[in-house]
């Protein structure tokens, strides 16, 4: 999520939030995620069949081979192909508010999703342009709540209040 | 029409720790970096509240990255999701500066015995009103989570997969305390917990050790632990697992005041432990 008051502030402001990560960053989850040490291996030499093998992650493996087209990546490969510590790794929004909703309207009503989880990439900034200039659009287009619905976010979150008994029930109902 | 009136739900994803879900965040030269403070999340809770967010959420991780070269020096270096606070207590912290945002967390059934997290979000459900939210996790891939997991269930502290490390520090290695993330290129800096702040960790740390160091004496001195029976009281004070060796001796100590009561009784019969597969 990178909303700016237009499109080349935040087109600025993502090639900040680029430059703020390093290789360093992308060993250090990477050895993290796949449970092997990358330290270990020199940048530029393709990882053995049987080094990929002992990767924990395998989806993760899979997706890094596949995207890269190589059968043995490099540790050059996975940081750059997986994007791990960068902004590549997730989908992002970029743009003015008004771009960035209307990025956001497609996902929620083709095919629809429920919402969305936004993550920062810098604190509070990225909240901030959020609350300031995002919200205030998607409530203009109705995508989104301009008064919080009751108190507690089951209401808010359109989920019914169970009852204190019952879960018994729907376990009874399973046996059944 | 229905699908015309559908509102968006909007969930924040926030880390209790020096940076965002990108770990470079840190060095964005707007970040705040007082994340050792209830402020910083005070200030975010107001504003995700300010923008009626349905929901702020926090991920949990139990240990240090340090697969990369086998230590964590160099994570701490690179201030790569060096420190992870606890979230229930941050999510009180917000829950007291706000009415209606929902405050949710990520919480390990691996390191906490679920009793243990059941009354903890339902303590924190009431008293912040009904707006505490909670995901439980096996949490066992992290390093610390695994040492616990394979103590608990084998009596060892061993890994459960052959290509697992683990890491024997306590919640925070305490030779870094005080240590700073510095990235050359901008010039910032992200201070790591320093000492005075820590207290709350080295006195863990300390009991700990302590507690350990006690049960160890008991067991030299062959104080026939497993003869004797635990007392109604300091059962009380057990988690309810049922499973014999689950309550550490440590562990029980750093939390409960019963740790007088609890010191060389409590020792079971040791068990071989099964061979790691």
């Amino acid at each position: 999520m990178c909303v700016g008051e237009t499109e080349a502030a935040a087109t600025d402001k993502r090639s900040i939030i680029e430059g703020t990560a390093r290789e360093i960053d992308a060993l250090v989850l990477l050895s993290e995620v796949l449970n092997y040490d990358f330290a270990s291996k020199p940048i530029d030499e393709p990882f053995t069949d049987a080094e990929l093998t002992e990767f924990s992650f395998q989806g993760f493996r899979d997706r890094v081979i596949r995207l890269s087209g190589k059968k043995n990546p490099t540790v050059r490969d996975f940081i750059s192909t997986s994007g791990r510590g960068t902004i590549k790794e997730h989908p992002m929004f970029c743009g003015s508010p008004k771009q960035v909703a209307d990025q956001m309207e497609e996902w929620f009503t083709a095919p629809p999703c429920d919402g969305f989880v936004l993550a920062a990439s810098n604190m509070p900034g990225a909240y901030d342009d959020v609350v300031r200039l995002l919200v205030p659009e998607l409530q203009r287009c109705g995508l989104f709540q301009k008064e919080y619905a009751g108190p507690i976010p089951r209401d808010n979150l359109g989920l019914p209040i169970p009852r204190a008994a019952d879960w018994h029930a729907a376990r009874r109902r399973a046996a059944e | 029409m229905a699908l015309q009136n559908r509102m968006m739900t909007l969930v924040a994803f926030l880390q209790a720790q020096n940076c965002s879900n990108l770990s470079g965040s840190w060095r964005h030269p707007a970040t705040m970096l007082d994340f050792l403070t209830p402020e910083y999340y005070q200030r975010i809770a107001g504003t995700l509240e300010d923008g009626k967010i349905q929901m702020a959420f926090f991920d949990d991780r139990l240990a240090l990255p340090d697969i990369y070269t086998g230590h964590h020096a160099e994570a701490i270096g690179a201030g790569v999701r060096t420190v992870k606070l606890d979230p229930r207590t941050i999510m009180m912290a917000m829950g007291m500066v706000t009415q209606r945002l929902g405050l949710g967390a990520t919480y390990s059934t691996t390191y906490y015995e679920p009793y243990h997290v059941a009354r903890v979000f339902a303590t924190m459900d009431l008293m912040l009103k009904s707006r505490a939210a909670v995901e439980h996790r096996d949490l066992a891939q992290q390093r610390r989570g695994q040492e616990l997991r394979s103590r608990r269930t084998h009596g060892t502290r061993r890994p459960l997969r052959p290509g697992g490390r683990v890491h024997g520090c306590g919640p925070w290695p305490l030779e870094h305390l005080g240590r700073r993330c510095a990235d050359p290129s901008t010039r910032r800096t992200t201070a790591l917990p320093i000492r005075q702040r820590c207290t709350g960790w080295i006195t863990w740390d300390i009991i700990f050790n302590r507690a350990a160091h006690s049960a160890c004496r008991a067991r030299r001195k062959g104080i026939p632990c497993s003869s004797r029976r635990v007392s109604p009281a300091a059962a009380s004070l057990l988690p309810r697992s049922g499973r014999p060796g689950v309550c550490d001796l440590p562990r029980a100590a750093g939390w409960y005041q019963g740790i007088r009561h609890l010191q060389g009784r409590r020792r079971r019969r040791r068990r071989q432990p099964p061979a790691c597969e």
